[in-house]
């Protein structure tokens, strides 16, 4: 398929916009190749073209050739469902009793000496219920060495996020398998990537929305290539604290703000071989087994990526049900790509 | 010490509170359009320049320490760009156009220079979108907003990839050619 041409400029321009357009084959790539080397008009032209292919998809995404722009900013604006607070009135009192019978089987937990591992066992239990919170993510040491206020990293660390952007990040959670992380990114865009429980998910700014069926395909990104995100896969991580960690009870500093009296966990890692952070803290509720805090010390740092961060409870309010589907932070026009089963950013 | 989180989601920020942060997102976001364009005109796909467009915010902001602010942002990117640009080209297998390294070099050189006039050519631009006709804006739509391939519109427009391609190439022409008077013309649009 050419739109055929003799003139030698009007050919050249016809070559350009088929590459551009991903409509060349090879000879016609290797055409344009001979042209580009052997003259400084046809570069200037390709310069030209390429150049305006690039502001037309910015301009699309600006809603440059939409018909009505005002509609097409409102209906991008109207088209995820607003965010409702769900009240739950109905099951308050069957929450509250199980509320409370958790808090008495910890209680018990709690006075008997040596019982941080079942403490603990408690933490997951309340993990596991479909209760919604959220947690904002600090980062406390974005890894080894500071130049200029900003962290020296890897040069070969590849486009993953520096550390100091995840500090600021939300993290919601639903149960132990539900999630959604928003970070903003050093071009200013937001990334959000979830889990419905069944799909994972992943949007970065205005871009397609990419889909998995494994869980946490998306997590891999978030520090610096870790396969594996403690946060993100926190019922694991919790489990494996139980399994690898020396664990003791300390006492967390009191907070006028918190009206709770938080309890302390601490786990150092038994075996560099586990990998996984060298300390992890955990602040929870012994009524509830709710986690206030959970700090994660001596993350691995094979690939960049902070060395010590904390998740800071910030909300228990109840989400909107479809919070955790990825329909819920795009319009519906978004386009949607499945991603092969390879962990990736 | 536990520090008091907000408990309404209206009121969390995302992002750090680095003022430099701030400052970087700013003149990252102001200069986007001219890295986006440099970079396709290196790697001549879309979709990898917008990985690339990521790539480079992450690496600017890692020497934004040494960013001399007497200088003008875009410029001082354009040098990072190249080589992530040059990078990305040694790691492909195949590349739909194989150049050689002064080739590719003159092609930069011509692309830097047009990306440090990218602000005057982008208004432009946005002056000459006026004149495509409704059928060129719903190609163009297709092709940019939906990200559809030639061969998809044509299918969904029941026309040929001819038809959809010639119109593809009109409105780039059309628009190229405006921008090109615009540009010249000694009054702005």
């Amino acid at each position: 398929m050419k739109d055929s041409a003799t003139d030698p400029s009007a050919e050249l321009e016809d070559l350009i916009l088929r590459v551009l357009h991903g409509l060349a084959d090879e000879p016609e790539g290797a055409a344009l190749a001979t042209h580009l080397a052997a003259s400084s008009e046809a570069r200037e032209l390709f310069t030209d073209h390429a150049m305006l292919h690039g502001f037309l998809a910015t301009e699309a995404q600006a809603g440059g050739f939409a018909e009505d722009r005002e509609a097409f900013f409102a209906a991008l604006e109207t088209a995820p469902p607003p965010l409702k607070i769900v009240r739950r009135h109905r099951w308050w009192w069957l929450s509250a009793a199980a509320a409370m019978v958790v808090g008495l089987v910890c209680l018990t937990f709690l006075l008997l000496p040596n019982n941080a591992a079942a403490a603990l066992d408690q933490v997951i239990a309340a993990l596991d219920r479909s209760v919604d919170c959220s947690y904002v993510i600090r980062v406390l040491d974005p890894g080894a060495g500071r130049q200029g206020g900003n962290p020296v990293e890897k040069p070969d660390r590849g486009r993953f996020p520096p550390a100091a952007f995840l500090d600021g990040a939300r993290l919601y959670l639903r149960g132990s398998s539900q999630y959604v992380l928003k970070q903003a990114l050093p071009d200013g865009v937001t990334r959000t990537l979830g889990s419905d429980g069944q799909t994972s998910w992943c949007i970065r700014g205005d871009g397609p929305v990419r889909t998995s069926t494994d869980p946490y395909h998306f997590g891999a990104g978030v520090l610096a290539g870790q396969q594996k995100t403690p946060f993100l896969e926190l019922r694991t991580q919790l489990e494996d604290l139980r399994r690898f960690y020396q664990l003791e009870w300390f006492t967390p500093p009191t907070d006028p703000a918190t009206p709770v009296r938080l309890k302390g966990l601490r786990g150092s890692r038994h075996s560099a071989a586990q990998g996984g952070p060298k300390e992890i803290e955990l602040w929870f509720d012994p009524a509830t087994g709710q986690i206030h805090r959970m700090l994660l010390n001596g993350l691995p740092r094979g690939a960049g990526g902070p060395a010590s961060i904390a998740l800071e409870l910030a909300s228990t309010a109840p989400l909107p049900q479809d919070f955790f589907h990825h329909q819920a932070h795009h319009e519906p026009s978004r386009r949607v790509e499945a991603e092969t089963t390879t962990r990736s950013r | 010490m536990l520090k008091t989180v907000p408990t309404t989601e209206s009121n969390t920020r995302l992002g750090g509170d680095n003022p430099s942060q701030l400052e970087f997102t700013r003149l990252f976001v102001a200069s986007q359009a001219a890295f986006q364009g440099f970079l396709l005109t290196l790697v001549h796909d879309r979709h990898a320049a917008d990985d690339l467009v990521q790539e480079l915010a992450c690496r600017l902001w890692l020497k934004f320490g040494d960013y001399e602010r007497s200088r003008p942002f875009v410029a001082w990117g354009l040098g990072f760009a190249r080589l992530l640009a040059f990078e990305w080209r040694r790691l492909q297998a195949r590349l739909p156009v194989p150049l050689d390294e002064p080739t590719l070099q003159a092609l930069a050189d011509v692309a830097a220079e047009r990306s440090l006039a990218s602000d005057d050519r982008h208004e432009a631009l946005g002056h000459c979108l006026q004149y495509l006709t409704d059928h060129q804006r719903q190609v163009l739509e297709a092709r940019y907003y939906r990200d559809q391939a030639v061969a998809d519109i044509a299918r969904q427009a029941q026309r040929t990839e001819m038809a959809v391609y010639k119109v593809l190439k009109r409105a780039h022409q059309m628009l190229l050619d405006c921008m090109r008077k615009t540009l010249a013309s000694p009054t702005p649009p």
